[in-house]
């Protein structure tokens, strides 16, 4: 059975730098990931990246090659109503997402039957992991034909363990 | 010098499996290719700027490059044989998967994000293209099961949350309405109360199968192979046969810890 001393020792021995360079970047990764359990810190920039709400580009496009399918509880929800006061009508959000709520308006998945109408709209995600969770609202207005969107509002909501 | 020690048998075997993860990468990257087309549409006539984006991956024609560098880089790959045509393209390969997996209209889609693994992966091995097969492959074997481990580990550690052990999650994405053969059944000769515990314990079984796959690095070479072929080619045709597009690359990746080595092969008699 091969195991990772085995391949370090090996990768040294051949002169495999970029083996050596996927073995760290790998671990390196995996610590991250595991650190999403225990540190607030870090669990709070997993679920920024689910919704677009990192720091930065750059900060948001270091945490990329973190694989995430399918993780936390995301939930949508649309009017295409703008300046709207409290809640969009729905709670909890109407739809589940697997990953990723914020691709909902920037992929152009929901685009088709969001915005046939009105080119405009208030646009609500929710992403939960374990006691956090995060609800941003983005507004999405056009001129001269393209759509634009505006973050107006984020809330982190602080859940008790046994909810 | 004996058959083993041929440098040339042994960069063949070397170039079998690069092709072979690459035809993977490219069969990911064909197999939503009506969705994708269909995609561009919707951008060209719903134009929409997320300033978080720079400009340069907020751009269609950015996004259309990218994707075409990377399955023609895969393509070619499968017919070139020199080491240093097969680094540059195997360098495309990476740099467009990973332009889309930072563009607006392209990061949510994890094929890019699994191709995107799988060609470091080849890069890697191209890189070291003129090693022999005997040293080389224990370490390609057991990086691409490292590679498959981390994926599922992602996928398994984001889901220890509630909707996901009581099968909230999945009952509401795939048990309630998803119109895919194996949930049309379920629905058709299951009660609602029935239909949810399905989909509590069949999401416990995804979180469970998941972090079985995340230590696919601490198993022997083809037990590891075996148990990510059928857990990955589980996941599609049980949930969304679009899911090919992200499983196809690692199922290829899988395969690596399959090939039969001189060393496996039995020795010939020697009456």
């Amino acid at each position: 059975m091969f195991r990772p001393a085995k391949f370090v020792s090996e990768c040294f021995r051949q002169k495999d730098w970029l083996g050596l360079f996927v073995f760290a970047c790998g671990t390196l990764i995996s610590c991250w990931i595991v650190s999403i359990v225990f540190s607030q810190t870090t669990r709070e920039l997993a679920i920024r990246r689910f919704q677009l709400a990192s720091p930065s580009f750059s900060n948001w496009a270091a945490l990329a090659p973190v694989p995430s399918m399918y993780n936390f509880e995301n939930r949508i929800q649309f009017t295409n109503e703008l300046d709207v006061e409290g809640g969009l009508g729905t709670d909890p959000f109407s739809i589940q997402v697997n990953h990723f709520p914020a691709r909902c308006v920037t992929y152009g998945e929901f685009s088709p039957k969001w915005f046939a109408s009105e080119r405009q709209g208030t646009f609500e995600m929710s992403t939960r992991f374990q006691e956090m969770e995060l609800v941003s609202r983005w507004e999405v207005t056009e001129s001269d034909g393209t759509m634009t969107v505006d973050r107006i509002s984020e809330d982190w909501i602080q859940h008790d363990a046994a909810e | 010098m004996l058959p083993n020690d041929d440098p040339v048998s042994s960069e063949g075997e070397t170039l079998s499996l690069l092709k072979l993860v690459h035809v993977g990468i490219l069969v990911s990257l064909l197999w939503k290719i009506r969705f994708y087309w269909y995609s561009l549409g919707v951008n060209e006539e719903f134009p929409l700027i997320d300033p978080f984006f720079p400009e340069f991956f907020r751009s269609q024609a950015v996004l259309m490059a990218a994707y075409v560098a990377a399955a023609v880089s895969s393509l070619l790959t499968v017919f070139v044989r020199a080491k240093m045509p097969l680094l540059i393209l195997g360098c495309l390969s990476l740099g467009g998967l990973s332009i889309l997996c930072l563009h607006q209209n392209a990061f949510n889609d994890v094929t890019f994000l699994t191709c995107a693994w799988s060609s470091l992966w080849c890069l890697w091995l191209t890189s070291r293209l003129g090693e022999a097969f005997e040293t080389l492959y224990p370490r390609a074997a057991w990086l691409s099961h490292m590679v498959l481990s981390l994926i599922f580990f992602g996928a398994a550690i984001g889901k220890l949350t509630p909707g996901y052990w009581s099968g909230e999650v999945i009952h509401e994405i795939y048990f309630k309405s998803r119109d895919f053969w194996t949930y049309n059944l379920l629905r058709d000769s299951m009660s609602e109360e029935a239909l949810r515990n399905a989909a509590t314990w069949h999401s416990r079984m995804v979180v469970l199968s998941e972090f079985l796959c995340a230590f696919l690095w601490l198993m022997p070479r083809k037990v590891a192979s075996f148990v990510a072929i059928v857990v990955l080619c589980g996941i599609a045709l049980t949930n969304n046969l679009s899911l090919f597009s992200v499983v196809t690359c690692l199922i290829a990746l899988s395969l690596v810890g399959l090939h039969e080595t001189k060393q496996d092969k039995p020795l010939p008699s020697t009456v």
